[in-house]
């Protein structure tokens, strides 16, 4: 590394960081939640309305 | 006190809900009651009916603020499970901190003084540290990689301080936090989510997790963040109106919250298979601002582990739980931008399936804290065009009588309901001083005579913003109503001081509408001028109170105001932090990395290699 650093640009330091910084690769399932179920016409009469205007 | 509470604690929650909520609704009833005593004087018309439907729906709302301030005086500390000190920690934690072209040095200092003091408590081993970007400049990107490389190095923490960042910033905060939890949650069991801004010390982290030990329930753990380092005006009032109000409205919010608590997005402990599961974000129907991606994504993972049978709990004896806020009015109503499209997205939430009661009063809360500052600027004009609208006075309305009959004079009714309505506002502030006393909290704020002082002037301070905060809000909410999209614009963290000419730039349409509501008032309705002047007042002056506000206040006279805990005592990790930032400003990052003993061989040997930007 110290030769590296002798004569390494930035670019190449920058490189050599971001090789080096990953996360644990350990994953972990993460279900999409059902949010909207709730009536969607008051929602779809009130777009329309501002549409309108 | 116990005494006076004397249920389990389902139904005591119960009865606090159901009396906080009487509370606020008899006291809207009593100022709607008053209003139309004074605005009968003449006959009720149309537009009055309206008025009092807006006046019963924001007193209602004031009156739930002083009933959590209320209920706040009159906490009990509940008996909170813990791991014993005499048991070792099991579980490992991630710290994460989400960063968002923020400043690196700045951040990453104060990882470092977190990683500095978990080493002082032995505690290091137990936590990682996740620095997980969203930057979309490259040239922050280059200088988050450099200082965070800094960081390692100083810290030694090769394999415990990580960094990510990525390329497409999908679901932006919520979605950085949930990427973190797709690829690498399973290494952990707790997660602490933090701000950019974010300081903790670790005895309380350390404390945290134990009660996440204890209670295998227990989804999520709220810290109540005290402002720290804001040196304005608007600062400094903010920071002291936080440290010194607001632990009584977190008590006040901890009474009611029952196992449906409060998540403010940062400073809190997630189980993290609590929140894998019943935590991931859908895309909402429809475009931004009411469709897309959840913004306001803190009350909504609540809910979603609330309904999912997890405790979610703020606990308000957690302290030294810290954060930044803006040194500017222009800065806090860019922030509030954002969190008004964020909190008008729950209209959408509201009626969401399986969601528990009290998660959707909560969604109702956080619309109501936008709303309501368009109510009252509805309240206000409707005000002001009301004679307008007054039936013809009647002065014989008995058919025979000979002499004329005048309306009473009912402007006394008028007066009682804005004490009313201000006394709802401020006299918990003075409870507050009152209680200080009485438990020597004062103390910690300079002595009673400073914190009275202090209080004083952070009414006059605030009653001096409220119509611009007003403004701002009520023009928030119609351009989210209007369908604008605020975007994601990065928190300009710390630096906060404006000119005159920035102030008035971002400022005129607030003066012109001031000016022209006093024009209006003294041509139209010369009686409601001295009802409009508290309001229009500061609305005229507003570039010099944004520009005042956003100047220095940490000398003379001001200095000595407002004054907290943490600035009279900074604590080990604030100043391991100041000591740590200061000198890194010393030195770029590179200077040191480019030297030749700087990184040793094996940091990259060792490392696990993660696709740059994906």
């Amino acid at each position: 590394m110290s030769d590296v650093a002798a004569t390494a640009p930035r670019e190449r330091l920058l490189t050599e960081i971001l090789g080096r910084s990953g996360l644990p690769n350990a994953p972990l399932a993460m279900p999409k939640q059902v949010l909207e179920a709730q009536p969607r016409w008051l929602f779809a009469i009130y777009t329309r309305l501002v549409r309108r205007t | 006190m116990r005494r006076f509470w004397p249920f389990g604690t389902e139904a005591a929650v119960l009865f606090r809900r159901v009396a906080a909520l009487a509370f606020s609704i008899i006291v809207a009833v009593a100022a709607t009651d008053l209003f139309i005593r004074y605005a009968d004087t003449d006959g009720m018309s149309l537009v009055d009916d309206f008025r009092c439907g807006l006046i019963a729906l924001t007193t209602l709302w004031l009156a739930w603020g002083a009933a959590l301030s209320l209920m706040g005086l009159l906490y009990v500390p509940e008996q909170i499970k813990r791991l014993p000190d005499s048991q070792p920690i099991r579980g490992r934690t991630a710290i994460l901190v989400p960063i968002y072209n923020e400043d690196p040095a700045s951040t990453f200092s104060r990882v470092a003084a977190m990683d500095l003091g978990f080493a002082n408590i032995g505690a290091a081993d137990l936590f990682d540290f996740a620095l997980l970007s969203d930057t979309t400049s490259e040239v922050i990107a280059e200088e988050e990689a450099l200082w965070w490389a800094r960081l390692v190095m100083e810290r030694d923490a090769e394999g415990r301080i990580f960094y990510r960042r990525r390329s497409i910033n999908t679901g932006k905060k919520a979605g950085n936090i949930e990427d973190f939890m797709r690829r690498a949650g399973a290494a952990y069991d707790y997660a602490l989510i933090l701000d950019a801004d974010s300081l903790m010390e670790p005895a309380t982290v350390v404390e945290m997790v134990r009660r996440m030990e204890a209670d295998e329930k227990l989804g999520l753990l709220q810290t109540l963040p005290t402002i720290i380092h804001a040196r304005s005006v608007f600062g400094r009032a903010m920071q002291f109106s936080a440290s010194y109000f607001s632990p009584v409205f977190a008590r006040g919010v901890a009474m009611l919250q029952g196992n449906e608590g409060p998540f403010w997005g940062h400073n809190a402990m997630v189980r993290v298979r609590a929140f894998a599961e019943s935590c991931g974000l859908p895309q909402l129907s429809g475009k931004p601002p009411f469709g897309g991606h959840v913004m306001s994504h803190d009350y909504v993972e609540a809910a979603l582990l609330a309904r999912a049978g997890w405790r979610v709990r703020l606990d308000p004896d957690l302290t030294s739980s810290f954060e930044e806020g803006p040194e500017n009015l222009l800065e806090h109503a860019k922030r509030d931008r954002r969190w008004c499209q964020g909190n008008m997205q729950y209209v959408k939430l509201v009626l969401a399936p399986n969601m528990r009661l009290w998660s959707r009063l909560v969604f109702a809360q956080g619309i109501m804290a936008y709303a309501a500052s368009p109510i009252w600027l509805l309240f206000l004009v409707t005000s002001l065009a009301s004679p307008f609208f007054a039936p013809r006075p009647d002065y014989f309305p008995e058919p025979h009588f000979p002499f004329p009959i005048f309306p009473a004079d009912e402007t006394m009714m008028a007066v009682v309901l804005v004490v009313f309505i201000w006394c709802l506002l401020i006299l918990p502030k003075f409870i507050i001083v009152a209680r200080g006393i009485l438990t020597g909290d004062n103390r910690r704020f300079g002595g009673t005579l400073r914190a009275l002082g202090s209080t004083f002037c952070e009414i006059i301070f605030s009653s001096l913003v409220a119509p611009l905060m007003l403004w701002f809000q009520s023009r928030a909410v119609i351009q989210v109503l209007l369908g604008a999209d605020g975007g994601w614009s990065a928190a300009n963290r710390g630096g906060g001081r404006m000119s005159l000419n920035d102030a008035w730039a971002s400022s005129r349409s607030i003066v012109v509408v001031g000016g022209l509501g006093i024009a209006f008032t003294v041509m139209f309705a010369p009686d409601m001028i001295w009802w409009l002047l508290p309001i229009a007042v500061p609305m005229l002056i507003a570039p010099f109170l944004i520009c005042g506000t956003s100047q220095n206040a940490e000398q003379g006279m001001l200095g000595r105001l407002f004054r907290t805990p943490t600035e009279i005592e900074a604590t080990p990790a604030m100043a391991a932090r100041d000591e740590i930032f200061a000198r890194w400003q010393e030195t770029a990052p590179e200077t040191i990395l480019l030297r030749p003993d700087a990184v040793e061989p094996q940091l990259v040997a060792t490392a696990v290699r993660e696709e740059a930007g994906a």
